[in-house]
């Protein structure tokens, strides 16, 4: 002991007065361990004993009783009241009794009603007279829809490139303006964002993701801050398709509130889950190597939520986020579901089991109707792909031949919105790489080659509507007469591009015209316009290097950018950063190059308009085209007074500038023509002119011309 | 109209320079030879054999009479320009980055990098022309030695203001000016955040630009040390020329010749960009190098240039009728302010 601090054990060494303190037990100040239960029978004295053990046992059940505090039961004269107070070690126990015994059916006529004694309590404190509440004061909300009153008809879309994140506007005439940099918060000394950006699918919203600590909302002309959602170690993030709620995910396996659903109007969280819907998907993750827990998704009008699980999917109502009917639809072997973008109709697959067939199955909910279901066999995997408004399913079913040594693809398409949900069947001998809908339209484009390893692609262009030809007017077909123009809902081969160099498609949010690009690592971004409705290819360009493509939503231009991963970029996505805006006839309207280049997202936006109003508008298009080219007209000629003003300015400027150094020039010119020996170099006639004549013998030859005779 | 190939390096061109009346084009190569070219015809007219080491720089004097080159074999050297005879060698401690004639043509300084226990340094020899050189002193008149803190290196140098001041780049972004008397720092500027690859005056050396590793060109002011214009690019800016009687701005570059090989030459970005000298906007670029471009020149009549690249080749352009009647992209007079 001789090498103890001193200081650290002074009290202990002190001949001072033992100083203690007596544990006491921590009184509890509350009553959330004690429950009533109430609507007991009344019994007599002589029965509560009997009636306290039956109470006893129930409640004992459920959580560990106080012993020092034992079940009470007031009388009331000669009989009790018919309620009693029990209470419980811990206050969860409390709170489970009341979850599991209220509504109990204790006898014939009886019905527990249990409550917590502090909510009880509560009532004790109503006032008796009702006092009307004041409304807070209306404070305006962000006018979330501001951008789409654009005088300019323009599209906005935000980049994230080195520090920035810039939302710009694009009409495809002029180069692209700023709206907004951040600049408010780049004032404050912040950077408005760090990490990702994401639009909401109607563009209301912008979001940016704070890797720490959740994620931020805003909007408005201003960009205003418009609500923010806490959730530490944040991935991801998903916005109902009517922007009524939004989805936080963290990939943490272990984490009780792995995935939030957010109300967005109210900005308060309405309900957590864990990552993996049960350990089954987390081993299997596990055995990967991966974090790839199967996803929620929301049904089209913002109605439902659902995931899938174990054999089932479970569908949760909202805003209210209870299970839907209280159970989950079962969904033996799902591997996959979808929502339909157009109706509340879920699209699943399961794979062969023993000897049950694969099937893809169309579900309707609420009903749970099941409105088709298709059995396959000998299937690897099912690729399913909606059209967008939900009129298509299309399923690419790669299948096997019964040895399993070959493998070839089969097309299954569901016509969801007919009468008993027809299926149509394509046949490709070919290795598929990518099919695509048309937004809006009954195509749909495919990549395939002859072999997997192939380079050269091939395209190919189905119609699930047939129109009659003229040629074809006038035969019949089942026992009807055809009409040119007429639909009949066919299947049938537009055309096949060949030998391209192709790896993605992406179709117009207009329809009608598509690109063809070539993307990715070993790939040159070359780039194909193709107008589908013509047949024919309206321009071939390149980007070189390009990762992504992407339409604005309406179709006019289309950006191609080279982006990095925004977390630890590598070596080789670090060159050639930047975008090209080009017109959909694949006019180059814009570059812009980076050092370090993030995202491009256009904001989308949703078509407002009736069927019956884009119609009219389609009709009337020369009235609509004069109007609109009048104002472009306008605007281009004030934008370049606007610019020429500016910039005349600036060049009087610099030329002011420039005559003021030419002065301090000239007067050092006595000086100059000193140092250079008297030559002045500003006299442009100080030279001297040496004339040097130059004798070159080219050749010399001796000829005898003729002897003298 | 197609550019003049002119080959005749062999390895990559360090730098290429008009004389002063502009018939003469100077290059120079890290394959040890300076030549001569003819800046009309572009045929080759000469070489002055005599240097070890690759030549970084060099210098034509106002007359065409004497041309000075830097060398990394340690040596400065003094040609007669019209016969490619060696006039005198001045020895260094280390590799010659950079050399320049001081108005009048009576003294010239030089930089020279560390090397071994040399430390880095400015030189100024004093050479009046009209004397035998062999009474010239071998010693510099001044020397200066460099900052040595953070290692940095000057790029290039300058005679301002009537040989008064001595203007020197370097490879931290910074210019400094030294009194050619006592060697004192009489000012100094940071245009850049990384190296500043090379320096051009204009004609009356009013005004300069400098071309950095930071991927922009800057325009500055000669007399108040000023920041007037800067030229944003994406590539690395290896050399930036004013045009005598445009205002515009030549400016080449390109990947770091490190990294070239690792992309085609489509994306390497070794064209050169013209911008407009006020508006600071982009408005052109000519192709053909396959290589990043070291050197630029505009001859002093405003209508061919020179570019030297890390190809080994010089492309000597002609501009064509149109961009020599070309207008300023903003009218004069305001046309439509009235209404």
């Amino acid at each position: 002991m001789t090498n103890l601090p001193s200081d650290e054990y002074e009290d202990y060494m002190s001949d001072g007065e033992l100083q203690y303190e007596v544990k006491q037990p921590k009184l509890i100040e509350n009553f959330s361990t004690t429950v009533i239960i109430a609507n007991l029978p009344q019994v007599p004295e002589s029965k509560v004993e009997k009636l306290t053990s039956v109470l006893k046992k129930l409640t004992g059940k459920v959580g560990t009783l106080s012993t020092a505090t034992p079940p009470l039961m007031p009388m009331n004269g000669d009989k009790t009241h018919g309620f009693s107070f029990i209470t419980f070690v811990s206050s969860a126990d409390a709170t489970k009794c009341v979850e599991a015994i209220n509504s109990y059916q204790f006898d014939k006529s009886h019905k527990l009603s249990v409550h917590g004694y502090d909510d009880v309590c509560g009532l004790r404190d109503v006032p008796e007279k009702y006092v009307e509440k004041t409304a807070r004061p209306y404070v305006p909300q962000a006018d979330v829809g501001a951008w789409l009153r654009d005088p300019g008809q323009r599209d906005a879309f935000c980049i994230r490139q080195g520090h920035e994140t810039e939302v710009h506007w694009a009409d495809g005439l002029r180069d692209p303006v700023i709206d907004y940099d951040g600049s408010r918060e780049k004032a404050a000394g912040i950077q408005w964002c760090k990490d990702r950006m994401e639009w909401s699918p109607k563009g209301s919203f912008m979001a940016t993701i704070i890797k720490q600590k959740g994620v931020i909302l805003w909007g408005g002309e201003k960009y205003e801050k418009l609500g923010r959602f806490a959730h530490a170690d944040v991935d991801h993030v998903s916005f109902s398709p009517n922007e009524g709620y939004i989805m936080t995910v963290s990939n943490k396996p272990d984490a009780v509130d792995a995935v939030k659903i957010h109300d967005i109007k109210t900005g308060k969280m309405i309900r957590a889950f864990k990552l993996y819907p049960s350990d089954k998907f987390r081993e299997e993750d596990e055995e990967r190597g991966e974090i790839n827990p199967p996803q929620f998704s929301w049904s089209y009008n913002d109605e439902y939520i659902a995931r899938m699980g174990e054999d089932l999917i479970t569908i949760y109502e909202l805003p209210s986020m209870k299970l839907l009917e209280k159970k989950s639809l079962l969904a033996d072997g799902i591997k996959e579901f979808q929502w339909s973008p157009g109706a509340n109709t879920l699209a699943y697959w399961s794979p062969e089991k023993g000897n049950s067939p694969a099937q893809v199955n169309l579900v309707a909910i609420p009903s749970r109707k099941l409105l088709r279901s298709k059995n396959l066999f000998q299937v690897n995997s099912v690729l399913m792909s909606w059209q967008d408004e939900g009129r298509f399913l299309g399923c690419k079913v790669l299948r096997h031949t019964k040895s399993k040594k070959t493998v070839y693809n089969n097309f299954e398409l569901f016509r969801v919105m007919e009468e008993g949900v027809p299926v149509e069947m394509l046949d490709v001998k070919d290795a598929v790489f990518n099919f695509r809908w048309e937004p809006g339209g009954s195509r749909f484009a495919m990549v395939h080659a002859e072999n997997a390893g192939a380079t050269r692609m091939n395209v190919s262009f189905y119609d699930m509507d047939k129109t009659v030809k003229a040629d074809e007017a006038g035969t019949k077909k089942k026992g009807k007469k055809l009409t040119e123009g007429q639909v009949l809902p066919e299947l049938n081969l537009v055309t096949t591009l060949v030998d391209r160099q192709c790896s993605s498609l992406f179709w117009s949010p207009a329809g009608g015209v598509i690109v063809l690009a070539s993307l990715g690592d070993s790939s040159s971004g070359s780039l194909e316009f193709y107008d589908v409705n013509q047949t024919i290819t309206l321009a071939m360009r390149e980007h070189y290097r390009a990762t992504d493509v992407n339409w604005d939503p309406s179709g006019r231009m289309v950006s191609t950018s080279v982006c990095q991963p925004l977390n630890g970029a590598y070596f080789k996505f670090q060159m050639d950063n930047g975008y090209m805006l080009w017109s959909f006839q694949g006019k180059q309207l814009f570059i812009a190059a980076y050092e370090n280049f993030y995202q491009f997202k256009w904001r989308p936006r949703k078509v407002v308009l009736s069927k019956e109003a884009v119609k009219e508008v389609e009709t009337n298009i020369k009235k609509y085209e004069r109007e609109f080219d009048r104002a472009d007209k306008e605007r281009a000629k004030a934008l370049y007074l606007e610019e020429t003003k500016g910039k005349r300015l600036q060049r009087k400027t610099f030329r002011d500038r420039v005559a003021d150094l030419r002065a301090v020039y000239k007067s050092q010119k006595q000086q100059r023509i000193a140092m250079n020996g008297g030559y002045d170099s500003d006299d442009d006639s100080n030279f001297t002119t040496t004339i040097v004549k130059m004798t070159e013998i080219i050749d010399t030859k001796e000829t005898v011309i003729d002897e003298f005779p | 109209m197609r550019p003049i190939l002119l080959k005749g390096h062999e390895r990559s061109i360090t730098y290429v320079d008009y004389n002063y009346d502009g018939d003469l084009l100077f290059t120079a190569s890290k394959d040890n030879v300076p030549t001569v070219w003819s800046a009309t015809t572009g045929e080759r007219i000469g070489t002055y054999n005599g240097h070890q080491g690759a030549v970084w720089d060099l210098d034509c004097n106002k007359f065409s009479t004497h041309l000075l080159t830097a060398s990394a074999d340690a040596t400065c050297k003094m040609w007669n320009v019209e016969t490619g005879e060696e006039v005198q060698t001045f020895k260094h401690r280390g590799p010659v980055r950079g050399v320049a004639w001081g108005e009048g043509s009576q003294c010239f300084a030089t930089i020279s990098d560390p090397f071994m226990d040399a430390v880095a340094m400015i030189s100024i020899y004093d050479c009046p022309l009209d004397s035998s050189p062999e009474s010239w002193s071998q010693a510099p008149r001044l020397e200066i030695e460099l900052p040595k803190e953070n290692a940095v290196k000057a790029t290039n140098l300058v005679f301002l203001n009537l040989n008064e001041a001595l203007f020197v780049t370097f490879d931290d972004g910074s210019i400094r000016l030294y009194d050619v008397v006592n060697g004192k720092v009489l000012n100094m500027i940071t245009p850049h955040t990384k190296k500043i690859n090379n320096v051009s005056f204009n004609r009356e050396k009013t005004l300069f630009i400098t071309s950095s590793v930071d991927t922009t060109a800057k325009l500055y002011d000669v007399v108040k040390l000023e920041h007037l214009k800067t030229y944003k690019t994406d590539r690395p800016v290896n050399d930036a020329v004013i045009s005598p009687n445009k205002e515009h701005i030549l400016l080449g570059g390109g990947q770091d010749a490190m990294s070239v090989t690792t992309t085609s030459g489509k994306a390497g970005k070794f064209e050169t960009k013209f911008f407009h000298l006020v508006y600071e906007t982009e408005f052109g670029v000519v192709k053909g190098h396959f290589g990043p471009i070291n050197a630029l020149a505009i001859n002093p009549d405003g209508r061919s240039y020179a570019s030297g690249a890390e190809d080994g080749y010089i492309r000597l352009h002609f501009f064509d009728q149109s961009y020599i009647n070309m207008k300023d992209p903003v009218p004069d007079a305001p046309t439509e302010e009235a209404n």
